[in-house]
Parts: structure tokens; sequence; C-alpha cells
């Protein structure tokens, strides 16, 4: 995932060897994409687009082939849907499986935030990078060999959460883009993270009113919950359900209920350090 | 369900069979549910190879498990059939 090449059309993101091709023949979605996969870039050459992205009379559409095509009349639904599939084939790509969960190394090994959209996980992550916590991913993170490795793609973190940090503006692809600021770990005092061991599992849910409150569970009774957040997976294979097994087999689980969002990091690393 | 004691229960080998923390778990790539055993019942899945008959499981969980009731081998059993994870 570190080199990403273009051409005035075509762009190629992820590793030389397996790269993600695009072809964009919108120009509206070029600083879109060069703000959500922000590396390197060089000419693509004449690499096979694996990805199309048009403009089809009246609507826009997303070309995958032999997968799908996608058509819709909104630009910004398309393009959510073209940075799915963009993470998803990188994780492809990886040789990793892909967990949905945020994750960032504490002292005493990663931390993963499990949850779905919605949870806080990516506020979270901004405010314990924020705390100096190096950062995994705040979205997705891959798992390999027993180990959590970086999804790097910048931190999404959506209003009202930026200012409620304190966050100042970040780079921002479109005002419209869901109205969301991107920002690089250092923008925020931390720094991408190498492979870690995880050492906690943290479920967070938001409760209005709350206070943080961290309570341990059972992890082999939660493991469902984890395996529910691998990326492009319908049904779980014994190899993927081996792979989650061994990543949180010596993890401590927890429920995390919280309303601020700042408080609950004060907590988190309170707890794990 | 009654189980004629000379039974010998046969795991299916696709069913995942590991430790994760301080349980035992079990993992049906078919119906994608986990079952997590405790430490007697994780103990008698092992014997789950089509070799034994159940009373045989059941004295192995009596001697390993002073005070744990031989039924409980005999649930355990009855348990992993309902969920379909032995062979037929």
């Amino acid at each position: 995932m570190s080199t990403e090449r273009q051409s005035e059309w075509r762009l190629a993101y992820g590793s030389l060897d397996a790269p993600v091709v695009v072809e964009v023949r919108l120009p509206e979605a070029l600083p879109v994409l060069n703000t959500i996969f922000p590396e390197d870039r060089a000419a693509a050459g004449d690499l096979p687009a694996g990805l199309v992205v048009e403009r089809s009379g009246s609507d826009f559409e997303l070309r995958q082939p032999g997968v799908g095509t996608w058509r819709d009349r909104d630009l910004w639904a398309l393009l959510s849907r073209l940075e799915l599939v963009i993470a998803g084939e990188l994780v492809k790509n990886s040789g990793k499986r892909g967990i949905h969960a945020a994750g960032l190394v504490s002292p005493r090994g990663a931390t993963l935030l499990s949850g779905p959209g919605g949870s806080g996980k990516s506020s979270l992550t901004a405010a314990l990078a924020l705390r100096g916590w190096p950062v995994l991913g705040d979205d997705v993170v891959l798992l390999g060999a027993g180990w959590v490795h970086p999804f790097r793609r910048l931190l999404k973190i959506e209003e009202p959460a930026r200012t409620l940090l304190g966050l100042p503006e970040g780079k921002a692809a479109l005002k419209v883009w869901h109205e969301a600021s991107f920002y690089e770990p250092g923008t925020l005092g931390s720094e991408w993270a190498g492979p870690a061991r995880v050492h906690a599992v943290v479920f967070p849910r938001r409760s209005a009113g709350s206070s943080p409150r961290l309570t341990p569970v059972n992890t082999a009774a939660n493991l469902g919950r984890m395996l529910s957040g691998l990326v492009m997976v319908d049904r779980v294979e014994p190899e993927a359900f081996e792979e989650v097994a061994s990543v949180v087999e010596c993890a401590r689980v927890f429920d995390l209920v919280y309303d601020e969002t700042t408080l609950a990091a004060d907590l988190l690393v309170a707890a794990f350090t | 369900m009654d189980l004629n004691p000379r039974f010998r229960p046969r795991a299916r080998d696709d069913v995942v069979f590991r430790r994760v923390g301080e349980d035992w778990v079990l993992f049906d790539p078919i119906t994608q549910e986990i079952h997590v055993l405790n430490l007697s019942a994780a103990l008698v899945w092992t014997f789950c190879t089509g070799e034994h008959e159940i009373r045989s499981i059941e004295a192995e969980v009596a001697a390993a498990f002073g005070d744990v009731p031989e039924a409980g081998a005999r649930d355990a059993v009855r348990t992993f059939a309902a969920a379909g994870l032995l062979v037929e």
C-alpha cells in the first residue's frame, strides 16, 4: 500500500506487484481519490484497469470487470462505493485478512476498537492519537499470522467529532464529501504503527449521558462479533476463523459504554498504560 | 434424545476446535456458529473420534473430574449431536 501511480486518468493504488488500477474518467472524482488515498503517485503505464469510473448518460457508473456494474445519479454515493471497493481490493491484494476495526498501539500492545459505523471508532482513534498512541487504522486493520498490521488511509473525522475533539480543519476532499476532514496521524501528534500483537479488543457503544465504563467480557463468547467484521467475507471459512482466533486468543475483551469521546479516551489510556 | 451407551460419537472433520482465552470453542463452518465449551465438554469432544463408546467417555470424564456427574458427558454428547456437530 505504499505506492500509488497515476497517469492522466489512470490511478494505480497499492504495491507494485499487485496494484489496484482505476480508470477515472470523471475529473471531479480525482481530488476525492487523491485525498483519501494520498500516497506517492507515478505513471500507471499500460496496466489494465480493474475498475472504471465514468459518466453514463445522466448517471455515473462504476464497473468492476467480473464483479458487476453500479450506476447512481448521485456522484458522491458512487464515489463512496468506489472508496469501499478500492479498500476491499487493497485488502485482498495485501494477502492478509481485513477486519472492520480501528487499531492503535498502547504501551501493552495493540488495542482494537470493533463496532459498527457510528460507534465512534474514528473519533476514538483521533482522540487516542492525540494522546500519543500510534495508529494502525481508523476503520480497517489487517490480520496476518497472529499480528495486526496497519491499513494506511487518512483518518476520516466527521462533524461534530472534529469540533468536539478540538481538531484543526483537516484536509478536505470536497466540502460535500460527508463533511469529513482527513488527517495523517502525524498531524495529531502520533504516527503510523508497525505490526503488533493484540492486547485488548474493545467494543465501543455510545449512550447519551453515560460516564465511560469499561466492562470485561468473555473472549470466546465475543469471537462472533469480531468475525462479523471481516472485510469482503460472506461466509467465514475455517482458515479465517483460525486467523481471527489466533489474533485475539490472548487478548482481553471489553465493552465500552460512553458518551464523551475525550473521557472515553482518557479511560482507555488509564486502563491500558 | 436417548443415547445408547454403546454409541460411538464421531466429530465432523470440518468443525474447528481450539482454545481461545480461557475457554475452548467449536466453530461450525456450515452453520457459522461458535460453541463455547467448558473444560469437561472440551474433554468429551476430544473423545468423539468414533472409537470410544459413550460409557467409556463417561468413565474418562468422571476420572478426570471426580466431582462431575457422569451424566455430564452424556449431556455434552447429546448437545453436540443436537447441534449437528457429529457425523450421523
